[in-house]
């Protein structure tokens, strides 16, 4: 039983190593054996091929495999079929594109010009090719007094609320509307960017102030953040997934790889006023470490984050547990996230005494039903005990972490690496303990 | 066959297009209407888009594709009924030639002719997240 999770688990560090080189920008020049090794079976493509998709980053990871296929014809042939995926992601691709398209053309017409967030944004504007960012609906951006007249646009063009109490109650909690079409099209309509009882404060007109308008041929002008407000939002929503998926670390990337003159004294402002230091300080920092994004030494340091904050987000082991999408095998693991990246000492008493109250999760609409008095208890009582079990796991890991002297690779986590803006730099998350086994003595996963 | 000097656009105010790996989607904004076509279908649509005439488009399908003259005149005037008749193309004034070649694959070996036609798409169909 033992060899056998730890096959499995060692399964799922190579995946995830590999899945990391295919995601990088450079990922042509990051082929090696034990890329080539994983991918020479079926389980492993199939590993790699369920683990990009987990992580929203299938479409990144086939370009990446391609580009690596390029300089390694035996690598392409074994990874023919994963690379034939990219004709019907290019197909959506193009479905969304005409799709949000027509959306932004509609709405113009109402005299309405939201601006587009996310991935349908970022696909415009950061990545070589659109099919590289696929997505799953359209988030747009409005002015509050706009949003009833951008749903009546987009219901009289064939869209659907759907239920009038449950719109009701994303009104009332929430931030945006969600509309579909029979297609299978999704849209998020959003007056603001966090739910009100946030302890983040990003602040939507700052945002729509500073965005800024692309022409496209035979397309319509699209309205997209500033680059900075780009990175600000994307990390934002690590307070929504929790760093369960690498897509928005993808994003970050792709972002700064591409947007020459970036404001970092803006950057850096923003994020204290919008009380996003903490998350912002993580979302680079694991940008940087495991993707080389170009940051400027001493820009995640001028974040200012505190010792202890900066301590406790490294016991989660993130440069390993986020790309092998462990951090989420813990449902208790968002909550003590939330506690470190809140920012500031009372932002994070807020926090604990919202977890204590079960009133955590800002994202989750909720459900307007009398809960008994007793039941309500017990599960308070039974998330904090999960809770404090689970921070002093992450103690005692560390623990037996440094009398084993394992630590030293983690402990670097919030340091600058050499070689300044962070090009060239890798931390290799996945350095030990994953080597290739001699050919045929690799046990099979769930062998 | 209509008159080979004709050239029909995509209705430009109310349509828009992409050719993805030889499969042309072609949209009507107003109605959320999505058609599909690939093979020949999608090089007639290529075709229209790039301002070719009727007859230059005949002329390629049959270096293109196998079958008579008469034969792909006949798949083509009934394509170009639908597309009229579903308002996706428009008859243009523009007599200037054609600018560009309707699809990359010129120097492929010629084809099996398959009936063109616009399919409607009615989901969007696993999309990736």
């Amino acid at each position: 039983m033992k060899r056998q999770r730890a096959s499995v688990l060692r399964m799922r560090d190579e995946t995830a190593a590999a899945l990391i080189r295919l995601v990088r920008h450079d990922a042509g020049s990051r082929a090696d054996d034990r890329l080539r090794e994983l991918l020479s079976t079926d389980a492993g493509r199939m590993a790699l091929h369920g683990l990009a998709s987990q992580h929203g980053v299938l479409a990144v990871a086939l370009t990446g495999l391609e580009a690596a296929g390029a300089r390694d014809p035996l690598l392409a042939e074994a990874c023919r079929p994963l690379l034939a995926q990219r004709a019907v992601i290019r197909r959506q691709a193009a479905l969304w594109d005409l799709e949000t398209d027509r959306m932004l053309r509609l709405l113009d017409a109402y005299g309405l010009q939201p601006m587009t967030l996310k991935g349908a944004a970022l696909r415009v504007a950061n990545y070589r090719d659109s099919s590289e960012r696929t997505f799953g609906d359209v988030d747009l951006l409005l002015p509050e007094p706009d949003v009833i007249n951008a749903v009546t646009c987009l219901t009289a063009a064939g869209y659907a609320l759907g239920d009038e109490t449950i719109a009701a109650r994303y009104r009332r909690y929430h931030f945006h509307y969600l509309l579909t079409n029979p297609m299978g099209f999704l849209v998020e309509l959003h007056w603001a960017l966090q739910p009100p009882s946030s302890v983040i404060r990003l602040r939507p007109e700052r945002i729509l102030a500073r965005s800024r308008t692309i022409e496209r041929p035979r397309a319509p002008a699209i309205r997209i953040p500033s680059p900075e407000d780009m990175v600000l939002h994307l990390s934002h929503q690590e307070t929504e997934d929790w760093f369960s998926t690498i897509r928005r670390l993808v994003d970050v990337d792709r972002i700064l790889r591409t947007e020459s003159a970036f404001d970092w004294d803006y950057l850096r402002a923003a994020a204290a006023e919008s009380g996003m230091r903490p998350v912002l300080g993580l979302t680079l920092q694991l940008a940087r470490q495991l993707l080389s994004a170009p940051i400027p030494t001493g820009f995640i340091r001028s974040l200012e984050l505190s010792r202890s904050t900066r301590f406790h987000l490294a016991l989660l082991n993130p440069l390993t547990s986020v790309p092998a999408g462990a951090l989420y095998d813990r449902a208790t693991a968002p909550r003590y996230l939330a506690i470190w990246i809140a920012p500031d000492p009372k932002a994070r008493r807020r926090t604990m005494r919202e977890i204590a109250t079960d009133r955590f999760d800002h994202f989750e609409v909720p459900v307007e039903i009398p809960v008994p008095a007793l039941r309500t208890w017990s599960r308070r009582l039974g998330g904090l005990a999960k809770l404090s079990a689970f921070w002093l796991w992450l103690y005692l890991r560390r623990a037996g972490q440094i009398l084993r002297r394992a630590s030293a690779r983690q402990s670097k986590f919030w340091e600058d690496p050499p070689g300044g803006r962070g090009e060239g730099a890798w931390l290799d998350p996945f350095p030990a303990g994953i080597q290739p086994a001699p050919s045929g003595t690799r046990p099979a996963p769930g062998a | 066959m209509r008159d080979p000097d004709l050239r029909l656009t995509p209705n430009r105010a109310n349509v828009a297009a992409k050719v993805i790996d030889g499969e042309a989607i072609i949209l009507d904004i107003t109605r959320g209407a999505y058609y599909s076509m690939d093979g020949a279908g999608a090089v007639i649509w290529a075709g229209l888009d790039t301002g070719h005439s009727l007859g230059a488009i005949a002329d390629l399908l049959a270096e293109r594709y196998e079958g008579t003259r008469l034969e792909i005149e006949q798949h083509l005037e009934r394509l170009t009924d639908d597309l009229l008749h579903e308002g996706l193309v428009i008859a243009s004034s523009r007599s200037s030639p054609a600018s560009a070649e309707p699809s990359p694959d010129a120097a492929a070996p010629p084809q099996p002719f398959g009936t063109p036609t616009p399919h409607r798409s009615t989901h969007t169909q696993a999309l990736p997240a």
